[in-house]
C-alpha cells in the first residue's frame, strides 16, 4: 500500500491480452458501444487495440477462411446434390464477389461483400424451395417464412455493403491506419 | 381430451374431445362405443399429419443448418468490424442509422 508504481521499461515484453476470438470481439463490441454513447476515449481505446493486437492478424485471415466456407456451404446447398449446379453456384458468386469488392479490397470490404454473397445464395435456395410444390399448408408457411427471414438478411447485407461503399467514396477514412482492415498478407 | 376413466366407469373410459369455440373450450362427449372410436381415430390422424408435417420441416431445415451457423457468424463478423470503422471514422449509431455528426 502507498508504494507507486513502477512503469514497465522500454523493452520489455508487451502486455499479454485475450488471445480468443471472443474476447477480441467482446472488446471491440463494447468499445464500440461505449464510443456511441459518447465516449470519446473509447474512440481512442478502439483504435489503439486494434492497432496493439498482433492476435488479430491470424483472424483476419481465418475471418477469409470462414467466409469461403459459409460461401462452399451455400453453394452446396444451393446445389441440392447437384454437383453442376453447385459448380455454377459457386462460379456465380466468385463473379459477384469480384464486382462487389474490385481490386485491393480490405478486409472489412471482403467480408461485407461476401455476406452480401452469402444472403444471396440463401435467399436463392429460400426462393426455389417456396416454389416447389408442398404436400401440406403447414411445410409451405414454413418455407415462406424462411423465404422472408433470407429475403431480410440479403436486404441488410446489402444495405451494409452500400453504407460502406458510400461513405468510403466520399473519401470518408479513419484518422489513422488501422491494421486490422489492411489485406492480410501471408 | 382422450379417453376419460371414470371412477365407476368402464375401464376404456369415454372419448371426449375439446373443441375451441367463441364462449371458450367445451368438453365435447363421444361415448365409449363407435363414435368414441371413430373420433379417437381422427384425432390420431390429424396428430400423425402434424408430425409428419413437423418432421419435414426439421429435415429441411437441418438440411442449411451448418450453412445457417456460418453466416451467422459471417454476420456478426461483418456488423462488428463495419461498427468498428464508422465509430473510428466518426459517426455514431442512432436511432437505427449511422450518421456523422456536423462539425
Amino acid at each position: 500500500m502507498g508504494k507507486k508504481k513502477q512503469a514497465p521499461p522500454p523493452d520489455a515484453p508487451k502486455k499479454k491480452r485475450h488471445g480468443t476470438v471472443e474476447s477480441a470481439r467482446e472488446m471491440v463490441k463494447l468499445l464500440t458501444v461505449r464510443a456511441n454513447e459518447g465516449h470519446p476515449e473509447a474512440v481512442a481505446s478502439v483504435q489503439k487495440w486494434l492497432e496493439a493486437f498482433p492476435e488479430l492478424k491470424p483472424e483476419c485471415r481465418a475471418l477469409d477462411e470462414l467466409a469461403d466456407k459459409a460461401v462452399a456451404a451455400w453453394a452446396a446447398s444451393v446445389g441440392f446434390g447437384d454437383k453442376l449446379a453447385e459448380q455454377a453456384a459457386r462460379d456465380e458468386a466468385a463473379k459477384l464477389k469480384r464486382e462487389l469488392t474490385g481490386d485491393n479490397a480490405s478486409l472489412l470490404d471482403r467480408v461485407l461483400a461476401s455476406t452480401v454473397v452469402v444472403a444471396h445464395l440463401a435467399h436463392t435456395r429460400a426462393a426455389v424451395m417456396a416454389a416447389q410444390k408442398a404436400d401440406h399448408p403447414g411445410i409451405r408457411e414454413a418455407r415462406e417464412r424462411v423465404l422472408s427471414a433470407a429475403q431480410k438478411r440479403l436486404a441488410a447485407a446489402v444495405k451494409a455493403h452500400r453504407l460502406l461503399a458510400r461513405k468510403k467514396g466520399k473519401g470518408v477514412r479513419p484518422k489513422a491506419k488501422l491494421k486490422l482492415f489492411e489485406p492480410s498478407v501471408a | 381430451m382422450g379417453w376419460d376413466r371414470k371412477r365407476k366407469g368402464p375401464a376404456g373410459g369415454y372419448f371426449y374431445l375439446s373443441v375451441r369455440t367463441p364462449a371458450g373450450v367445451k368438453k365435447v362427449y363421444f361415448g365409449r362405443r363407435t363414435a368414441g372410436h371413430l373420433a379417437a381415430a381422427a384425432v390420431e390422424r390429424r396428430r400423425q399429419a402434424r408430425l409428419k408435417v413437423t418432421t419435414a420441416i426439421k429435415t429441411e431445415n437441418a438440411a442449411t443448418a451448418e450453412a445457417d451457423c456460418l453466416a451467422d457468424e459471417l454476420t456478426v463478423w461483418a456488423d462488428l468490424l463495419s461498427a468498428a470503422w464508422l465509430t473510428l471514422t466518426g459517426h455514431t449509431y442512432h436511432r437505427g442509422e449511422w450518421r456523422k455528426p456536423h462539425g
